[in-house]
């Protein structure tokens, strides 16, 4: 290539950047038509708490744009898109519409990493856009009944150990001659999901990647657990009380454990970032 | 000459005058007569709006296409050029047919006059309901300008070919007209009239077009052909319901296909007054507003105690702008009884008092009286229960729970069914199958292993099933599971709160065995796909057995001849082979087979009627005849009923009413039911009954321990004695069953529960007030989502704001 020729490519690759950048989402949006409707209905009947993925969708939107250092595709990259975008159409036909979904996830993460997008190295927005889809009723159907389980065998050697007698019969608690259910609205998969998205947010704000970013999603796994196992406990022992506890204060204990769960990992965040790397 | 003449009484027009009027006169003939009714058919196709609000003025394809030509004809006039005579006679022609077409969309739109007046004036919309009247001022001012151009075109053609558009649209709809007539000749002939005008509208017309002449309803505007040849209000006639039944074998009204043409299954938008899904198979008969929004059941089992315990939990959900009630009766498993009810009132979960029917029916009728919060659940009959709940908020829902305890019944090999709850009947709406199907959330835990029975369920582990069931998997075999229970033929002992032991066992039935079956098979078509199976299951019986198989067809049908006889299998093929070729349609009235099966057994003590079938929803002529024998035979028959499906059946419900011990069993694989009820019946006359008693020396000897499950059982054996003195005919065993039942917390024939919404409500109706409710309660539920997240917000910009300070 001439010199002269060189400065042609180089006066044109506005021109073939923009279209190398636009032209594959803009497929990919006609591919993943059947999910994206679907995600649209899903979103429009709102069952449950599915429209909060708005809130992480925006996230993702927000930081993908804020982020959006993008160069040349890299090759390798694109190829693993394609691959990915092929995997999502069998997917698409075969597989429930959410299984589709996050392998559109994937694809799209593919995508950004292959158009060298900064925020598509980060495992914490991978996880933001699958947080984006209605996950919450399917967490909530497969995980609930284990959580549950584990929340009150928790609890109750907890407030055993506290010298508050406290039988377990399946996920209820029979203590002071009440049963106090820990029924769906206890399993805490609320709590985990909102955890998992305020953790993503952080680690994006963080710019974590890696063995850092696994390690900050641990700590709030944890976090999160514990928040939930703190919330039984106490809302458990103010239940087998003699006066009900109204739904405020239902409601102002979650929030107050939520809270504190927040002030645990804006601490951890506040730690150097060595402790993660 | 003639030309020559209009051509000298016209006067000489300005070229460019010409060209500006000619312009300005397409342009408005685009905007009037092109672009305003393709808007409007366009509109109307992909949003229904007019045929959701007032009536369908596109009820068939011919209506769309003769629409549609209106558009076609001024665009034709406005690009053609006339200057060929030939081309301008066609275009005279056509314009008369399409002012034929044009007439009769204006005479059905103008009833729409004032509204469309008053919406253009108040909101400014409207105007796509003027179309046909624009169209037709434009289309009359071409007709003057044709009429000059082709003067040739004679009065009677015009008027024929404009009077051929108008027969057109007026005759669109030929299959609906004769449905109408058809209908109408079914409701009011004679029975032989009757008889061929349901076998012509199952040949010739359909479920869907009958739901659509029912919605469309029989006015002059709708259809004046079928208004002047029937002459007669049929809506709402019960005998049309019957009709229609028996054509179709679906009740009114009948479930439509997509409402829109393009696009969106009805079931997607469950929101819209009209869109409310029904539900198929006579559950739901009517487009309902209030639907179940939820529904979860939490089963567990316990295979040494042989209990099972199922929590259901239900939600309904109220669109409209104003207070609704739910109304629906719940099918039990056997051996199982409602033992409590929770109502959610204010967030708050609240226990229901249990008291006498009387009491509990009466405040709940008082209460509701003044729209407080209550729900009922009394007894509607053997293993049947009806829940009632008021109000369910407008745009709200109302969250209640249902505990369900039972006994496990295990065969000889020690395998016993885990059965669901599931509504049979209901006044609300419930979505089946489709687009947004409800789904049951289905948890089944059982300590020592469970295997699932519905593909729809998943085993997460060797103990636990999970899964989502829509309503029709539920209702087609509400049997979801089976579990091995521990030392099956061993009694279960309890001590109670005296320290006294009490046993539980199976009691063979008294009854003998049957040896002579007369098999009723229903050819409604809901069998349809399962007669081969009946057959298959009918060529394996065992000669040893006295058979006689009678199908019920319109007519029933002895398929076996010499009555009850032996079951020898050249006589039985004979019947099977005929079995193998009847065609499933419409809805047949079993009433009448079972008559004649009553008739066949005459006598005889040993035998048993087997009955196989679709469920019944309406009430057929046969049914009085039933009635009639059943009054007159000399014993009670015993029946085997096997139905396809759990839904409500008029003729189970006229046995229940006669107090009838039906062994109903529900399983859409009715060939294997049938082949499996031979077996039963032929070793046990009934099903085995539960016999709880003080245990004996015996009984302490050989019985299981189960004292985990003592409550359960202790209120299983209360429930055993209510059934027990129920039985007998003294009224101080009634008031003794009351107190019994009430001291339990059991929904039996004589009790009831209601939650009402404060407890001093409960002593003004002699109920005295529920266990508090924290005696089982919710314990730590999660802040709702969106609290979470506005939290996590405020953290976020805490952050952002102490780092944007410190840069």
């Amino acid at each position: 290539m001439s010199g002269g020729e060189r400065v042609n490519a180089r006066r044109r690759a506005p021109w073939t950047v923009h279209a190398q950048h636009v032209l594959p989402w803009l497929m990919l949006g006609v591919a993943a038509w059947p999910t994206l409707t679907w995600y649209a209905r899903r979103m429009i009947e709102g069952v449950g708490d599915d429209r909060c993925g708005l809130a992480a969708l925006g996230l993702a939107v927000g930081f993908a744009s804020v982020d959006s250092s993008g160069g040349r595709v890299a090759p390798t990259r694109a190829r693993a898109a394609a691959v990915a975008v092929v995997g999502y159409a069998i997917l698409a036909r075969v597989a429930p519409p959410l299984i589709a979904a996050l392998a559109l996830v994937v694809t799209v993460v593919l995508l950004a990493r292959a158009q060298r997008l900064a925020v598509a190295r980060r495992p914490a927005w991978l996880m933001t856009c699958a947080l984006a889809l209605p996950v919450i009723a399917s967490a909530q159907f497969y995980l609930g009944y284990p959580l549950r389980t584990c929340v009150s065998a928790i609890t109750a050697q907890l407030l055993n150990v506290a010298g508050v007698d406290v039988q377990v019969e399946g996920t209820a608690l029979l203590l002071r001659g009440t049963r106090v259910l820990v029924d769906e609205p206890c399993s805490g998969v609320k709590t985990l999901w909102t955890s998992a998205l305020f953790s993503c947010a952080l680690a994006l704000r963080l710019r974590l990647e890696g063995r850092a970013a696994l390690r900050f999603a641990g700590w709030a796994t944890l976090c999160a657990g514990c928040a939930t196992i703190a919330r039984t406990v106490v809302l458990t022992l103010l239940e087998s009380g003699a006066t009900p506890v109204s739904e405020v204060a239902h409601v102002s204990v979650g929030l107050a454990v939520f809270a504190g769960f927040a002030f645990c990992l804006l601490w951890l965040a506040r730690r150097p970032l060595g402790r993660f790397a | 000459m003639e030309n020559a003449v209009s051509d000298a009484a016209v006067p000489p027009v300005p070229i460019a005058d010409h060209r500006q009027s000619t312009a300005t006169r397409d342009g408005w003939t685009v905007l009037c007569g092109v672009v305003l009714p393709i808007l409007a058919l366009v509109v109307e196709l992909t949003s229904n709006i007019c045929a959701e609000m007032f009536f369908d003025p596109l009820r068939s394809t011919l209506h769309v296409v003769g629409y549609a030509s209106i558009a076609a004809l001024m665009t034709w006039l406005v690009v053609c050029d006339r200057a060929a005579p030939a081309v301008l006679a066609r275009q005279h022609a056509a314009a008369h047919v399409v002012l034929g077409v044009t007439l009769f969309f204006a005479a059905y739109f103008t009833p729409m006059l004032p509204i469309s007046a008053v919406a253009i004036l108040a909101i400014g919309l409207g105007f796509l309901s003027l179309s046909p009247f624009i169209v037709l001022l434009t289309l009359i001012g071409w007709l003057r300008r044709l009429h000059r151009e082709d003067p040739a075109l004679p009065i009677a053609a015009r008027v024929g070919w404009c009077a051929a558009g108008l027969l057109a649209m007026v005759f669109a709809d030929p299959l609906g007209t004769w449905t109408r007539v058809r209908l109408h000749a079914a409701t009011t002939g004679t029975p032989v009239t009757r008889a061929v005008a349901i076998d012509q509208l199952r040949r010739y017309s359909s479920a869907d077009v009958v739901a659509r002449v029912f919605e469309e309803g029989l006015r002059p505007a709708t259809d004046p052909i079928a208004y002047c040849l029937t002459d007669a209000e049929w809506n709402g006639d019960e005998r049309l319901s019957r009709v229609v039944f028996q054509a179709f074998g679906e009740s009114l009204p009948l479930p439509r296909g997509p409402r829109s043409r393009f696009g969106f299954d009805e079931n997607f938008d469950v929101d819209g007054r009209f869109a409310s899904p029904v539900l198929r198979d006579g559950f739901a008969t009517h487009e309902r507003a209030v639907r179940l929004q939820r529904s979860a059941y939490d089963t567990h089992v316990d295979p040494v105690a042989a209990t099972i315990v199922t929590t259901w939990e239900i939600e309904f959900e109220n669109p409209r702008m104003w207070p609704a009630e739910a109304i629906g009766t719940i099918l039990l498993p056997a051996r199982a009884v409602v033992g409590g009810l929770t109502l959610w009132v204010d967030g708050q979960p609240r226990e229901a008092a249990f008291g006498t029917r009387s009491n509990v029916s009466t405040a709940y009728r008082e209460v509701t009286a003044r729209g407080r919060d209550p729900a009922l659940v009394v007894s509607d009959g053997p293993r049947r229960v009806r829940l009632s709940c008021f109000p369910i908020p407008p745009q709200g829902r109302m969250r209640m729970r249902l505990h369900v305890i039972g006994a496990l019944s295990p065969d000889p090999t020690g395998l016993a069914d885990v059965a669901l709850p599931c509504f049979e009947k209901g006044d609300f709406a419930v979505a089946a199958d489709g687009f947004a199907p409800v789904r049951h959330s289905v948890v089944i835990a059982g300590a020592l292993g469970v295997a699932r029975m519905s593909p729809a369920l998943r085993a997460d582990a060797e103990d636990r099933l999970t899964g989502a069931l829509t309503h029709a998997d539920l209702a087609a075999r509400p049997t979801v599971a089976r579990i091995a229970v521990v030392e099956p033929t061993r009694a279960r002992l309890w001590n109670d709160d005296s320290g006294v032991t009490w046993s539980a066992k199976a009691a063979t039935s008294a009854v003998p065995g049957a040896s002579a079956f007369v098999v009723v098979i229903d050819a409604s078509r809901g069998m349809d796909g399962r007669l081969r199976a009946v057959a298959d299951a009918l060529d394996a019986i065992d000669p040893r057995f006295d058979v006689a198989i009678v199908l019920a067809g319109d007519r029933p049908e002895l398929l076996t001849t010499g009555g009850i006889s032996p079951a020898l299998p050249t006589r039985v093929r004979e019947a099977t082979q005929r079995l193998r070729v009847v065609p499933c349609v419409g809805g047949r009235d079993n009433a009448a087979a079972l008559t004649l099966a009553l008739d066949l057994i005459g006598p005889r003590d040993d035998a048993r009627i087997v009955w196989v079938h679709a469920p019944q929803a309406m009430s057929l002529e046969g049914e009085s005849q039933l009635a009639i024998a059943l009054d007159l035979a000399s014993r009670a028959p015993r029946v085997v009923s096997i139905a396809t499906t759990a839904v409500a059946d008029s003729v189970l419900r006229g046995f229940r009413e006669a107090g009838l011990d039906v062994d109903e069993r529900v399983d859409a694989d009715v060939g294997q039911a049938l082949a499996s009820a031979f077996v039963d019946v032929e070793t046990a006359g009934a099903p085995a009954r539960l016999v709880c008693a003080r245990a004996d020396d015996a009984a302490r000897a050989t019985g299981l321990r189960v004292e985990h499950a003592a409550d359960i059982w202790r209120r299983l054996a209360v429930y055993d004695d209510v059934l027990r003195l129920l039985g007998t005919t003294r009224a101080d065993h009634v008031e003794q069953a009351q107190k019994l039942a009430i001291a339990a917390r059991l929904v039996t024939p004589v009790t009831g529960a209601v939650v009402l919404e404060t407890d001093a409500q409960y002593p003004r109706f002699g109920l005295s007030a529920p266990e508090p409710a924290s005696a089982e309660i919710s314990a730590a539920p999660e802040p709702e989502t969106y609290l979470m997240l506005a939290l996590a917000g405020l953290a976020l910009f805490f952050v952002r704001a102490r780092r944007g300070g410190g840069a």
